[in-house]
């Protein structure tokens, strides 16, 4: 179980801060620019939330095992394959916290902001970012849970590998697959542990922003 | 204008572009003052405007065509709601970007659509006070305040702009906030005393420590002015920011805006549909009706007889009617729709727009009495004489006598304000109370009343 936990932990100590920086990022882009094709990129982001988890694995199977380049990456079965997985399946949860912390955003305080000698970048730093990152912090609560118990898509990718690729829902499968209920009872009260923080987190998240937010 | 001789009316230029609007004696006494006495303060208007703006916009189907010169002084931007009012403030400010234009502010081109220029809002130094006024929520009142202050906005600053916080730190500050009672944040250059004074300054200096959601809404809009007047920036645009706030408060802010404004000498343009901002905060001002401007005019010329049909509209105050000019034997007499009313050969001569016109004009209608021109004609409220209803006629008013119902009264003080109807024509009363019994003039009721040749105005 400690190596299992250890990759889990591996997985969110990078997966973590890429989702931050992706969804913060495509949920400013949502929420504040136009552009073509801006339905079929929400539709593409949204799609892995209702998509069955082995059906995501299946297409990430081929596009790693097949796409010239990244088959000569050779990341199949490997801990960047669980790593991928494990954001693919967050990000539209990261994605939409933060659209909804952005659109929250009142573009006249942006705009006030920018009569008082703001360019873009300090605008997104001192004003977007501090007043929506409530609900950021919230999609990054959901989807740091759903990183951290993605199954599926692991499985298909990245395989079962007990100390290569064996995340701790894949440990949770296998040590009851050998009838090793023990092991299996730790490893989900430990989940359950986890999930219940990132659970509070979010209400707490949700709570305050109705009251001044500050 | 010579008019043809088969006596159709030639439409006069009574539309607002054409008429010329500005006062050229006022602006030579006002350049000579300048000259003469650079150091004082409500003289040194300078000769030529502090901003100028051109600019086309369209949104859908709304078209704006922004004209505008601003001084060192209060203008005004007056006109009812979705005149375009706010869109040519957001147009200055820099949020906007026009289909073509070019705003120049203190010799700077902020804005060239042809040379492709377009300084972005941060580096144009001008200030805004938006109608929600856009506080920072997340922010003290003195950070709000000191949020401006001391900011790089000259040329170079787009070259070697300031480094926004590196990000790593941010992201911890940012979690430790969220977890944590908000704290006291360190100080970030030398701003806080200048913060404090704007703050004193406004009377806002025990509430520095108080977000914005625990002050009122009059305190708020302090906050929001010395917010916008802290950076000093070369142009303060406000948009109906006194608009959510009542009587006295309103009042108050007012009184201390202007003296805000004669301190600094900031050029301001103050965005509202209220006529009592218009008349208590402006020196000029610009009436703005379907995006479209009317020119500027001195604020004290306000209440008087009405530049354009556009002018009054705007004000919504007293008779404006619409007709044709026409000599007769008896004098000149002008008739519209619903009647006749006799003018004074004087009001005449000095209503045709330039002295050309005027001597043509007049010498063709006295050559051909049979001559007429379109023409608009124009009297004040307080101009009609309301004949008190038991008493019989006096024979200087009989000239003009019309009889009509009251639609509307509206009891001010010791002020009667009418609205009478004769034959589809809506007349605008006002008289004083006390010269007429009580409950004469209730609606519906019959009314005589007067308008003497004299108090019309000719357009």
């Amino acid at each position: 179980m400690v190596s299992a936990l250890r990759l889990s932990l591996q997985i969110l100590a990078v997966v973590l801060p890429l989702l931050f920086l992706a969804g913060t990022a495509l949920g400013w882009l949502l929420s504040r620019k136009h552009f073509p094709g801006k339905r079929l990129v929400t539709f593409l982001l949204h799609l892995p939330l209702v998509l069955p988890p082995t059906v995501m694995g299946l297409y990430l199977l081929f596009l790693l095992g097949q796409t010239p380049l990244l088959r000569e990456m050779k990341l199949l079965f490997t801990l960047p394959a669980a790593m991928l997985a494990a954001f693919t399946a967050a990000l539209p949860l990261a994605v939409t916290g933060a659209r909804t912390g952005f659109a929250g955003v009142p573009q006249n305080l942006e705009n006030a902001a920018r009569s008082l000698g703001d360019g873009e970048w300090r605008v997104f730093f001192r004003i977007s970012l501090p007043l929506a990152r409530r609900s950021l912090f919230a999609g990054m609560a959901l989807a740091a849970a759903r990183a951290l118990g993605e199954f599926g898509i692991t499985l298909m990718i990245a395989g079962n590998m007990p100390g290569r690729t064996q995340t701790l829902p894949l440990y949770i499968y296998g040590r009851v697959e050998m009838m090793d209920f023990s092991g299996a009872h730790a490893a989900a009260l430990l989940l359950v542990f986890v999930a219940s923080v990132c659970l509070l987190t979010v209400h707490r998240l949700e709570e305050g922003r109705h009251e001044p937010s500050r | 204008m010579n008019l043809p001789a088969d006596g159709t009316p030639s439409v006069l230029p009574l539309e607002p572009e054409t008429r010329a609007f500005s006062e050229p004696e006022e602006m030579t006494s006002r350049i000579e003052g300048a000259m003469s006495t650079p150091g004082e303060e409500r003289q040194d208007t300078p000769p030529f405007p502090t901003l100028t703006a051109r600019a086309f916009l369209r949104k859908g189907t709304f078209q704006l065509n922004a004209e505008l010169d601003l001084y060192r002084e209060v203008t005004v931007l007056f006109g009812p709601s979705g005149a375009g009012k706010s869109l040519t403030l957001r147009l200055l400010a820099g949020f906007e970007h026009p289909e073509r234009g070019r705003i120049v502010l203190d010799d700077t081109v902020l804005l060239d659509t042809e040379n492709h220029v377009c300084v972005p809002p941060g580096k144009r130094r001008i200030g805004m006070v938006f109608q929600d006024l856009a506080l920072f929520p997340h922010l003290t009142v003195l950070e709000n305040v000191a949020y401006g202050i001391g900011r790089e906005r000259s040329e170079n600053a787009r070259t070697a702009p300031v480094p926004a916080k590196p990000f790593r730190k941010y992201f911890f500050e940012t979690a430790r906030e969220i977890f944590s009672r908000p704290g006291k944040k360190p100080p970030r250059h030398g701003e806080w005393e200048q913060a404090r004074l704007w703050l004193s300054r406004l009377g806002m200096a025990h509430f520095e420590e108080r977000f914005p959601s625990e002050i009122s809404g009059g305190q708020q809009q302090r906050v929001a002015l010395a917010r916008a007047l802290a950076p000093e920036p070369d142009l303060l645009l406000l948009d109906e920011p006194f608009s959510a706030l009542d009587g006295p408060v309103r009042r108050n802010l007012r009184r201390e805006l202007r003296k805000l404004q004669r301190e600094s000498g900031v050029p301001m343009l103050y965005v509202t549909h209220s006529v009592e901002d218009v008349c208590a905060l402006g020196d000029r001002m610009t009436f703005v009706t379907e995006g479209r401007f009317a020119g500027a005019l001195p604020v004290e010329k306000l209440w008087g007889t009405p530049l354009s049909e556009l002018h009054w509209k705007a004000l919504g105050w007293g008779t404006f009617l619409r007709g044709e000019l026409r000599l007769s034997s008896e004098g000149p007499r002008f008739s519209w729709e619903d009647g006749i009313l006799q003018i004074t050969s004087e009001r005449l001569l000095a209503a045709s727009p330039c002295d050309e016109e005027r001597g043509s004009f007049h010498s063709s209608l006295g050559k051909n009495r049979k001559m007429s021109r379109a023409a608009a004609v124009f009297v004040a409220p307080q101009d009609i004489k309301l004949i008190h209803p038991d008493a019989p006629v006096d024979p200087f008013l009989e000239t003009n006598l019309f009889k009509g119902h009251i639609v509307e009264a509206i009891h001010l003080g010791g002020i009667l304000r009418l609205t009478v109807e004769t034959a589809g024509t809506q007349w605008q009363i006002e008289c004083a109370t006390a010269n007429f019994p009580q409950n004469s003039f209730e609606e519906g009721a019959i009314c005589r009343f007067a308008v003497p040749p004299q108090n019309i105005a000719v357009l």
